[in-house]
């Protein structure tokens, strides 16, 4: 990207999808250059990145577009799910920690088991395909790269794990000798900044674990063979996540009235905003492993790509 | 109703499109010559959003860069699509024309579009 663009305009660019990016970067970067100065250009660079992002569409070969569409399927679904694991863990709190008196009805038992097994197949899916992908970029960048295509996953997920461990023991640590201690001054405004170090830790660490494992995995440049099973996993994946929300649906559905949630400002939160949340974040990883599916099917029943067409031709008529 | 491969009426592309049946263009020349047809001033991530819909699509292909240009130009496919949406403007604007005639409808005055 070139130097010579206003900074605001580079920002904006960098909000593209990556393979957006890599494919039209340049060209949209000369054309931003060769535009008048104009505060428009910055509303449709931003309103055209959010657009890349909702409405992916990819360049290059069809071989290339197929691969990009279903690595962006396995990502997107990737992401759904740690965002519903995080929904589920906060439903989970609410529920069953400690477990309200209606979860003892059977049918709302039962929904909650079924919610609970969903999450942990969906969970053992991406733990497996995780170990599988990370197992092929190991391989492929030991043959072809080095070590580079690891790094992403690798750095950052190691950093901010050894991070989560490190503040977490410290805290822990100071924590048990504060017990029964008068702190000194110091010690108890070191203690709150472990504390919000160790949190700022704990909400950073998902989006830098994305972020790597995008990286790794679009440089990895894994073949569609390669890419296929992961589609089918993340189109399970996705299966599942509908199972878990439909059964966290009826699990705070029938828990409201006598013997439920206490309708306290907390579960009424929670009931009123995770299941949704968990919902929406489920339906966009639906749609990606549809469009991801369709793009696989449509290359694999395409007949061979046409050569160049001479302009200004008319097609031949049948 | 929007059909998947075919730009609609109010798609930035089929204005990318119709810039494109002469010959091949890059990104700026696009926007020069939609100016020029239309009065339309197509902003960077509106165009490279078509473009990139448009090629997906296979309604438009790229050229060999050129600098850190690229020109893009109709396909067959690009072609017919093009046609079709201009022939269903022009048997809308038919259609339209016997309803003026006919005092069912009122003409809009010409107005001047700068977006």
């Amino acid at each position: 990207m070139s130097t010579k663009l206003p900074r605001r305009h580079r920002i904006l660019l960098a909000l593209y999808p990556p393979s957006f990016r890599e494919r039209y970067g340049d060209e949209l970067g000369a054309l931003v250059e060769d535009a008048l100065p104009d505060p428009r250009v910055a509303l449709d660079l931003a309103l055209g990145a959010a657009r890349a992002w909702i409405e992916p569409t990819f360049g290059g070969t069809p071989g290339q577009r197929q691969r990009d569409r279903m690595l962006a399927t396995i990502l997107t679904v990737f992401w759904s799910w740690s965002l519903v694991l995080l929904a589920f863990a906060a439903f989970s709190k609410m529920v069953d920690d400690p477990p309200v008196r209606g979860l003892r009805v059977p049918l709302v038992h039962a929904a909650f088991q079924v919610s609970s097994a969903s999450m942990d197949v969906a969970t053992l899916l991406i733990g497996l395909g995780a170990l599988s992908y990370w197992g092929l970029i190991a391989v492929t960048a030991r043959r072809e790269h080095g070590l580079r295509n690891l790094l992403p996953a690798t750095i950052p997920i190691g950093a901010g794990l050894a991070w989560l461990v490190v503040s977490w023991g410290a805290t822990w640590g100071l924590l048990h000798f504060a017990v029964g201690h008068r702190l000194p001054l110091l010690a108890a405004v070191g203690l709150v900044v472990l504390l919000l170090a160790w949190a700022l830790a704990s909400v950073a660490l998902a989006p830098i674990c994305w972020v790597s494992i995008a990286v790794a995995m679009r440089r990895a440049s894994l073949s569609v063979r390669l890419l296929r099973p992961g589609l089918i996993g993340a189109v399970a994946v996705a299966v599942c996540l509908v199972v878990v929300v439909v059964s966290m649906a009826i699990t705070v559905a029938s828990l409201r009235g006598p013997g439920g949630l206490a309708p306290t400002v907390e579960k009424v939160l929670f009931g009123y905003c995770v299941v949704p949340f968990a919902a929406a974040v489920t339906g966009v990883g639906l749609i990606s492993g549809r469009r991801g599916l369709r793009a696989d099917r449509e290359a694999s029943t395409a007949p061979p790509a046409p050569g160049p067409v001479e302009v200004g031709t008319r097609p031949p008529s049948s | 109703m929007k059909q998947p491969g075919r730009p609609s009426w109010r798609d930035p592309g089929l204005l990318v499109l119709s810039t494109l049946v002469e010959g091949p263009r890059h990104g700026y020349s696009i926007v020069q010559e939609a100016r020029k047809q239309a009065g339309i001033t197509l902003g960077p991530g509106t165009l490279y959003g078509a473009l990139a819909r448009l090629e997906s699509y296979g309604l438009v292909e790229s050229l060999p860069v050129e600098g850190r240009r690229r020109p893009y130009r109709l396909t067959d496919k690009g072609r017919q699509a093009l046609e079709a949406q201009l022939d269903a403007m022009a048997r809308f604007l038919r259609v339209n024309g016997h309803m003026e005639e006919r005092g069912l409808v009122t003409p809009l005055p010409r107005a001047s579009r700068t977006a």
